[in-house]
């Protein structure tokens, strides 16, 4: 395991067990064997990432508020320099609803699945779960704390801004994405 | 993913009618400097034509988009629609902008404005915009299976946004744009899963799907507005953060705004903030203190019985600065 490793998970065969993960249709214990893997490997977490964000926007089913862009990046910096080869059973993780890898996967296939640690210093040798997000969003693609009537008003400067604001640049490469992206229902 | 195979099919032709048309559109980035770069993306941008599949994440939000844009002799014509949740939509021509908003039934327009082009006109705006910002070109990757180089506009301190950019080394077009902080975290990122580059773009695809009978539309009145604020001008921006200076001063409606409001405009040479001084309606209430949108940030303040709102995509201290300093200089 740890050779193919080196390789950075560009052999078939893993690209295959790969994308059976993204599709949830590996066993509870090939997806442990699967997931120690990617806490190892970076490049092929990536992989399995964008597979994930391909697919799902292919299929025009992109889960809402299900994907924490920034939590892969943070267990990344928290996760062992390698993942143990046989991951210990992960005990209960109080008050979190991290679920445990298979079961997380065949309960929710519209949910993008993200690997978290528990929260609290990573103990040694602990294997990384695999957690469906599927929970109440943080983020927002509202405004946040304003009233409906506020809200229009906001929404119009931002229109009006927008395009004042072609001057400069960069503001916003895709300024519009933000007002389509706008969702009150949440 | 056979669609992938289709268009990679369909890019192979049309990379090579736009190679050959593509002569006046010589890329200036060949070399290690980012300015070309950046120069060539905000040229791309404007000049091809392109449709695709947009991802928006922020915070824990992810959203999928699907953007068509035309290089027309006349100016850019973009529509973009989202594919997941209200199937809001935004098209832009030449003339105007128009947003349709599913969900509160409505339907904005506002005068568009054409996309300026990076440094800017002046040979000045380069030297004031790296004051404030390092440009550096970074490493090389790939994104939706096309090379990439990275360029990035690092911000020199915390009053403003930085850029990632990673720019198609063919079309330079940038395929994942990223808006960070000060620290290099990420404030929200856009990326395309897929992307077609090169036309013809049809025209069906930039017409608007939605059905827009029962409507309400929220249009910009043409000339001045009716009764323009008769004192005009008389706001200003006290203590604006390093860098930011006013670049436009108007009295006019806004969509969906039932009265003139004066807007003022700032920039540091990329990054922008717009002060809006509006007078609410009893119904429509004050909004005092700070709200957020992805890397948008808006501060609301009231001064002197008037509505004073700071926007723009800028971190929440720059918006709270111009907003708390905003006063009234004429009466």
């Amino acid at each position: 395991m740890s050779e193919e490793g080196h390789h950075h998970g560009t052999d078939e065969a893993l690209l295959e067990r790969l994308s059976a993960l993204v599709d949830g249709e590996l066993d509870v214990r090939e997806t442990r064997v699967l997931v120690a893997r990617l806490a190892a490997d970076g490049a092929l977490r990536a992989r399995w990432e964008r597979y994930h964000l391909i697919g799902e926007a292919l299929r025009g089913r992109l889960p809402r508020g299900a994907l924490d862009p920034g939590l892969p990046a943070r267990v990344r910096a928290r996760l062992p320099a390698r993942a143990p080869a046989a991951p210990a059973p992960a005990g209960p993780a109080a008050g979190r609803r991290w679920l445990t890898a298979g079961l997380a996967l065949a309960a929710s296939v519209a949910a993008v699945a993200v690997i978290a640690l528990r929260g609290g210093p990573a103990p040694e040798r602990r294997a990384p779960e695999v957690a469906s997000v599927a929970v109440e969003a943080a983020g927002t693609t509202r405004w946040e704390h304003v009233r409906p009537a506020v809200e229009r008003r906001l929404n119009g400067y931002l229109v009006s801004h927008n395009e004042n604001a072609r001057a400069a640049v960069f503001q916003g490469v895709m300024p519009y994405a933000r007002i389509v992206a706008y969702d009150p229902q949440r | 993913m056979t669609r992938s195979a289709e268009a990679a099919a369909r890019w192979g032709a049309a990379a090579t009618l736009w190679m050959a048309l593509a002569v006046p559109l010589a890329w200036a980035g060949e070399g290690e400097d980012p300015r070309a770069w950046l120069a060539d993306m905000s040229r791309a941008l404007r000049s091809l034509d392109y449709q695709g599949v947009l991802v928006y994440l922020h915070g824990r939000q992810l959203e999928a988009m699907r953007l068509v844009h035309r290089a027309a002799r006349d100016g850019e014509h973009e529509r973009i629609v989202s594919l997941n949740g209200v199937p809001r939509e935004v098209l832009r021509d030449p003339q105007r902008v128009t947003c349709v908003l599913p969900d509160s039934r409505a339907v904005l327009v506002e005068k568009s404005r054409p996309r300026r082009v990076f440094p800017g006109t002046l040979p000045l705006d380069l030297g004031r915009i790296e004051r404030h910002y390092a440009l550096v070109l970074d490493g090389h990757d790939r994104v939706a299976g096309r090379a990439v180089r990275i360029v990035e506009v690092r911000a020199r301190d915390h009053y403003r946004y930085g850029y990632r950019f990673w720019i198609d080394e063919e079309s330079r077009l940038p395929l994942k744009f990223d808006v960070v902080d000060s620290a290099g975290a990420p404030v929200e990122q856009m990326m395309f899963t897929h992307i077609e580059i090169g036309g013809p773009i049809p025209e069906a695809l930039l017409h608007p799907a939605l059905p827009r009978a029962g409507y309400t539309w929220y249009t910009e009145p043409t000339a001045d507005g009716g009764e323009a604020l008769a004192e005009a001008g008389q706001w200003t921006v006290a203590a604006a953060p390093p860098g930011f200076e006013l670049t436009m001063r108007r009295v006019g409606r806004l969509p969906a705004g039932r009265r003139p409001v004066e807007h003022l405009m700032l920039s540091d040479g990329l990054a922008s903030v717009s002060v809006y001084i509006d007078r609410p309606d009893a119904d429509e209430g004050f909004m005092e203190g700070l709200s957020r949108m992805g890397a948008m940030s808006a501060f609301g303040a009231r001064v002197e019985g008037y509505q004073v709102t700071a926007v723009g995509e800028v971190p929440p201290v720059t918006v709270e600065m111009v907003a708390r300093s905003t006063r009234r200089v004429r009466r």
